[in-house]
């Protein structure tokens, strides 16, 4: 038994999972980087914007983002119980996870000007953030420890 | 209803929640003008006690926010002349909804300045660079925050105006030596009124000290007097003379030398 074959999947369930991953992880991230940026530039701000590296960090994100939303694709493609789902699951998590400490910048920001220097430390959000991406992958391990029994029932 | 895979969820939410409202109640209050500070344009001096010169910089703070800010603590490199001297605060808090009342205090050890730009601290003016650190912590700990930078501003000496006059009102003889009478005035800093001072004052000629002569005064706005130097009649030539003023008050003592011609007493 195949269970990473496609014929147990639903494709209509991937797309889902996938238009909700790329709107949470890709579209509004993005939009949130391009306000940010044009903020920054209209007041001035444009050696912020470089030492944030905002441009390649929107890139970035999109990137990780796909991945995000690529995973959840098959995620939500195989069904409850099937070990593929956990896999895809627990995969789409880490890749989130990862997505999360890029758009977070590790937890914290450095900013120089003339006479200024600013550091924010926010490491501690970022951990509590990380820490419910922990408990969601965390979640696919127990969906597939909860419905295995009824995913074997309908193989047979 | 799979209670297993629902808790987990319902975890992750929760904390994904928590953390928005943290970020929401945070942010909100200080991107619409929720912190206010309000500075005086310069430090008050409190004090110059054994060497060590104490500043306050009294300072409000408004904090329209739902948190307390934390754990603030401000430091301060000064750099007088080269050599740099750090101060920190004492920890403060700032509390949300109200306006605080801080008065930091910083104090630096002139004592640890070297002995020729302590001089130009105490006789002139100059520019002093100050590098401000300021750090705390917000949103219940969970967000701290550092912001260092740097200020420029003027030094006034803490001795201004001063005139030392070996030549004039008078000298009189005194035996075989003779008694030189030099004026001498000053103004003194705010900071210095009130505090005794120990002037010792020493004549050079060109070939060597020719005579010295203290005096104590309790130092006012305005100080001058008149000190009596007693010095070998040999003097009585023409030449150069070096006068070096030290000066001790709070536990500094600072030198400076003024150089006059002398054309004899005749």
């Amino acid at each position: 038994m195949n269970e990473f074959s496609i014929h147990h999947g639903k494709w209509s369930k991937g797309l889902l999972a996938a238009a909700g991953a790329l709107v949470k992880y890709v579209a509004v991230p993005i939009l949130l980087l391009f306000i940010l940026t044009g903020l920054l530039e209209s007041a001035g701000g444009e050696e912020f914007v470089q030492q944030l590296a905002l441009p390649e960090l929107t890139t970035l994100v999109a990137l990780l983002g796909a991945i995000v939303a690529a995973l959840t694709f098959f995620r939500g493609f195989y069904p409850m119980g099937s070990l593929s789902r956990m896999a895809f699951g627990v995969a789409s998590m880490a890749a989130a996870g990862v997505w999360l400490w890029t758009f977070t910048k590790g937890g914290s920001i450095a900013l120089e000007g003339s006479d200024i220097a600013l550091g924010i430390d926010y490491m501690a959000l970022v951990l509590l953030l990380l820490l419910a991406v922990v408990l969601r992958g965390a979640s696919f391990v127990a969906e597939m420890l909860t419905y295995r029994k009824e995913w074997l029932a309908t193989l047979s | 209803m799979r209670w297993g895979p629902f808790a987990l969820r319902a975890g992750a939410v929760a904390v994904q929640l928590f953390v928005a409202a943290i970020l929401v109640l945070s942010v909100l209050p200080l991107a619409t003008g929720g912190i206010e500070i309000n500075t005086p344009n310069e430090a008050s001096a409190v004090s110059l006690q054994d060497g060590v010169l104490t500043m306050g910089f009294p300072l409000e703070v408004y904090n329209g926010g739902y948190f307390d800010i934390d754990d603030v603590r401000v430091s301060i490199a000064m750099d007088a002349n080269g050599t740099v001297l750090t101060s920190a605060a004492e920890a403060m808090d700032i509390r949300s909804g109200m306006v605080n009342h801080l008065d930091p205090t910083f104090s630096f050890d002139l004592n640890d300045i070297a002995p020729a730009k302590l001089a130009s601290m105490v006789f002139e003016r100059s520019q002093m660079v100050l590098d401000i650190d300021v750090e705390g912590t917000y949103s219940l700990g969970l967000v701290g925050a550092d912001a260092s930078y740097r200020r420029t501003v003027d030094w006034e000496p803490l001795v201004r105006s001063l005139v030392l006059s070996p030549d004039e009102p008078s000298w009189e003889e005194n035996g075989t030596a003779i008694d030189l009478l030099m004026r001498y005035s000053f103004d003194a800093s705010p900071l210095l009124i009130g505090l005794e001072t120990g002037m010792a004052f020493t004549l050079i000629g060109e070939d060597g000290p020719l005579g010295d002569a203290t005096a104590t005064i309790v130092l006012a706005h305005h100080n001058e007097g008149v000190v009596r130097l007693t010095v070998p009649a040999s003097m009585m030539g023409p030449q150069d003379l070096m006068v070096d003023l030290g000066l001790s008050v709070g536990g500094v003592e600072a030198h400076i030398d003024r150089e006059y011609r002398w054309e004899g007493a005749a």
